[in-house]
């Protein structure tokens, strides 16, 4: 298989969210033989980045935090060593700080490729007070996060979704291409009709751009209706789509209006796993 | 009474000194300087210094060596490079002297020297594998050869790397008489990395396919397991050695490293360009658009086609960026789909470390017409791409050599050809682009000519 994921970083709260997270993430090791890491962040703004090992030489309240997380992922990494049957390795490591602050300088510091996290059923309060909400997320660190709930635990990605606004989104075009090719996977272009040529355009012009990365077969859709995120969804649905490919864009937003000061994106909303890419790399810069 | 024959390329600042030296010797009655279309003074200088100086018409040590037996006037013959300066004082009397005693027809000049890693690594133990008898040589390589034009003549020469150790064999093979005779120290230039390959391939190859006529195409078990073996380990020391690399530059050639086509060029200097224009309008296949072109350049010398590609100017600052992305701990390698007789004649000239392209055939220095596609270029189920003929098969296998992440390459292309490759690069560079496609996929695109912008993205 391709080894382009060579390194996987599941943030680790300890709940049932980061085990469909680590489950999600062995199977994705598997198949690309890369390394996954457990990060657990302490939230504490007063001390800075440290290592798990120094974390006995703090004061009292906070080390016995630290040391409950130290224990526990240590107990982790020993349960998932041994369903980890590629050439890749579990890695696990205990930050302080802000959570996101602190997970974008370990993706950007350790190279990872993608970010797995488990959504839980009702996730209101995790999309609009989290700060490690997964569009702040995508970003922050420009690396695709996948958000996985208990039911989208399939081992496999065989129907990939891919909803297209109005510019060609080349990186969610290659990581589709990639996981495709390795999963065997056909992946679908979807794009609402709104204007007919536009819509044909694009999903040619994205097509094309599939085909001269690779042979994977694509199927290309126009959709009904008016919110690219429910329509996507809906069709997602009715194919039995494994996975979705977005990005934390406003066109990827649920409709309504309680949704849209939520910020509901799709991978909320999902049952389906959702692959968030941010936008802003997405295209490139001319020089 | 005796003849010295002295193959040179590109020789002037020796070439005088070693004529010199042969004529001084009262043996030699006649010195041939054959040469091989030398782009300096040496066949002035030769001249001068008292050698009967021929042209080579084809390029290629063996093909000048036969010339120069053909119009040697003594039977007795003495080959000496024109690039070692000085010779030990008795060089040409102890080559000799086995010969006029008639204690041999063949004489393997040994020498003490500070280089010879094809001779330990390749030569001698295939030579044991193949040829126990002639395990015993010390330099089965040297050049400095002497022997009976009699038996020169019976002999077909290699054109390559492979010709020093053919003759040996082809003595042996002839129940010629053969003696090394030690001629003292030679101070002999170590030849550049990216040469040892070819030679090790050219002196395997003169080797083998001698031993295979020899037993009437056959090659054993125990002869293709031992070679096998030494193949596998000298791989494992190798990988290891080349995994201190992490990051790689590849180029495309045309238009993105020259500054035009070499095909397009050709076509305009031998006036094939309706022709090729129509191939590229009605064939679709890849393949067989490549064998088709290739057909087109039959007959031109080497001579000429590198000839052509001198003509094509480069981008300016190539080799300064190539310098310093080396001094950056990159990697550098040219992936064209055009031929390896340019590709590698691009790479030496900007200081690149490999370069992959397709393989033009040359008989005698000729094109014969035909190419062979590496296998490299072609897919497999471990492709990232599943292209069945295409340059990301041979970036991923670059990648796998030099045990670098597909992520931590750069790639510069410039045409629809080149989307592939830059789409799966770590960073894809649309350099000078036309093509949109070319220009959405990539990572960076850069408009003007020039490499100064990729240093930045290293």
């Amino acid at each position: 298989m391709p080894k382009t994921f060579y390194n996987l970083l599941v943030p680790v709260d300890f709940t049932v969210k980061s085990k469909w997270a680590i489950s999600k993430a062995i199977d994705l090791a598997n198949n690309f033989n890369c390394n996954i890491h457990l990060v657990h962040v302490v939230s504490s703004e007063i001390f800075p980045f440290i290592p798990i090992e120094a974390s006995s030489i703090f004061p009292y309240d906070i080390a016995i935090d630290l040391d409950n997380a130290r224990v526990k992922l240590e107990a982790m990494r020993d349960t998932y060593r041994h369903h980890i049957c590629g050439g890749g390795s579990i890695e696990i490591s205990l930050l302080q700080g802000n959570k996101s602050e602190q997970l974008a300088k370990y993706i950007e510091q350790y190279e990872m490729d993608l970010v797995v996290v488990g959504l839980s059923r009702f996730n209101l309060i995790h999309r609009v007070l989290s700060s490690v909400s997964i569009s702040k997320l995508a970003r922050k660190t420009n690396v695709p996060v996948l958000a996985i709930r208990s039911s989208g635990l399939v081992s496999h990605f065989k129907k990939i979704v891919l909803p297209l606004t109005s510019e060609i989104p080349v990186r969610r075009l290659q990581l589709a291409t990639m996981m495709a090719r390795s999963y065997r996977s056909t992946v679908y272009l979807v794009s609402l009709r709104k204007d007919a040529n536009a819509t044909e355009n694009i999903l040619n012009k994205a097509l094309e751009v599939i085909q001269s990365l690779s042979t994977i077969p694509v199927q290309c859709f126009m959709l009904e209706g008016k919110n690219l995120a429910k329509s996507t969804l809906e069709f997602s649905k009715r194919i039995n789509a494994d996975l979705i490919m977005a990005n934390p864009l406003t066109e990827f937003i649920m409709p309504g209006f309680w949704n849209k000061l939520t910020r509901k994106l799709l991978s909320y909303d999902s049952k389906i796993p959702v692959i968030t890419i941010d936008k802003n790399v997405e295209s490139n810069p001319v020089n | 009474m005796l003849t010295v024959i002295i193959p040179v390329l590109n020789e002037e600042k020796t070439i005088h000194n070693v004529v010199t030296f042969c004529l001084k010797n009262s043996l030699v009655t006649e010195v041939i300087v054959v040469d091989d279309k030398s782009e300096d003074n040496t066949v002035e200088i030769a001249r001068k210094a008292g050698a009967t100086v021929i042209i080579s018409e084809v390029r290629g040590k063996g093909i000048s060596m036969k010339d120069g037996i053909k119009i040697s006037r003594n039977e007795l013959l003495i080959f000496l490079d024109g690039d070692i300066d000085p010779y030990p004082e008795n060089t040409i009397a102890d080559l000799a002297k086995p010969l006029i005693d008639d204690e041999a027809d063949f004489i393997k000049g040994t020498f003490a020297r500070n280089a010879g890693r094809v001779t330990e690594l390749v030569a001698k133990p295939l030579l044991t594998i193949f040829y126990p008898g002639l395990s015993g040589f010390t330099q089965p390589l040297s050049g400095m050869i002497a022997g009976k034009k009699s038996f020169f003549d019976m002999i077909d020469f290699f054109n390559d790397y492979g010709v020093d150790i053919g003759i040996l064999i082809d003595m042996y093979l002839m129940q010629a008489r053969i003696k090394e005779v030690n001629i003292g120290y030679i101070e002999n230039k170590s030849k550049p990395w990216e040469a040892l390959g070819k030679m090790s391939k050219e002196v395997s190859k003169a080797i083998i396919s001698r031993s295979q006529r020899r037993q009437s195409g056959q090659i054993n078990e125990e002869e293709i397991h031992s070679v096998e073996t030494i193949n596998r380990e000298m791989n494992k020391i190798l990988r290891e050695k080349l995994s201190v690399f992490h990051k790689m530059v590849i180029w495309d050639m045309d238009d993105t490293i020259l500054k035009g086509r070499f095909i397009d060029e050709c076509a305009r200097i031998y006036g094939f360009t309706a022709k090729l224009e129509d191939l590229r309008s009605k064939e679709k296949d890849p393949i067989i658009l490549t064998k088709r072109i290739a057909l087109l350049l039959e007959g031109r010398t080497m001579d000429e086609l590198l000839q052509v590609a001198g003509q094509i100017a480069m981008v300016e600052d190539i080799k300064e960026v190539v310098k310093e992305l080396k001094k950056k701990g990159y990697i550098t390698g040219i992936i064209s789909h055009s031929y390896s007789l340019i590709t590698n004649y691009l790479r030496q000239k900007i200081g690149a470390d490999f370069s992959y392209a397709n393989q033009l055939e040359f008989f005698d220095g000729i094109a014969t017409g035909e190419v062979n596609l590496p296998s490299y270029f072609f897919g497999s189920p471990e492709s990232v791409c599943g292209h069945a003929y295409c340059k990301t098969n041979a970036l991923q296998y670059a990648c796998e050599k030099y045990n670098v992440p597909l992520k931590n390459c750069i790639v510069a292309g410039d045409n629809s050809d080149d989307r592939c490759i830059v789409g799966h690069a770590g960073k894809g560079i649309a350099f000078c682009s036309k093509d949109e496609l070319l220009n959405t996929i990539a990572f960076r695109n850069i408009q003007e000519s020039s490499f100064q912008s990729l240093l930045s993205l290293a």
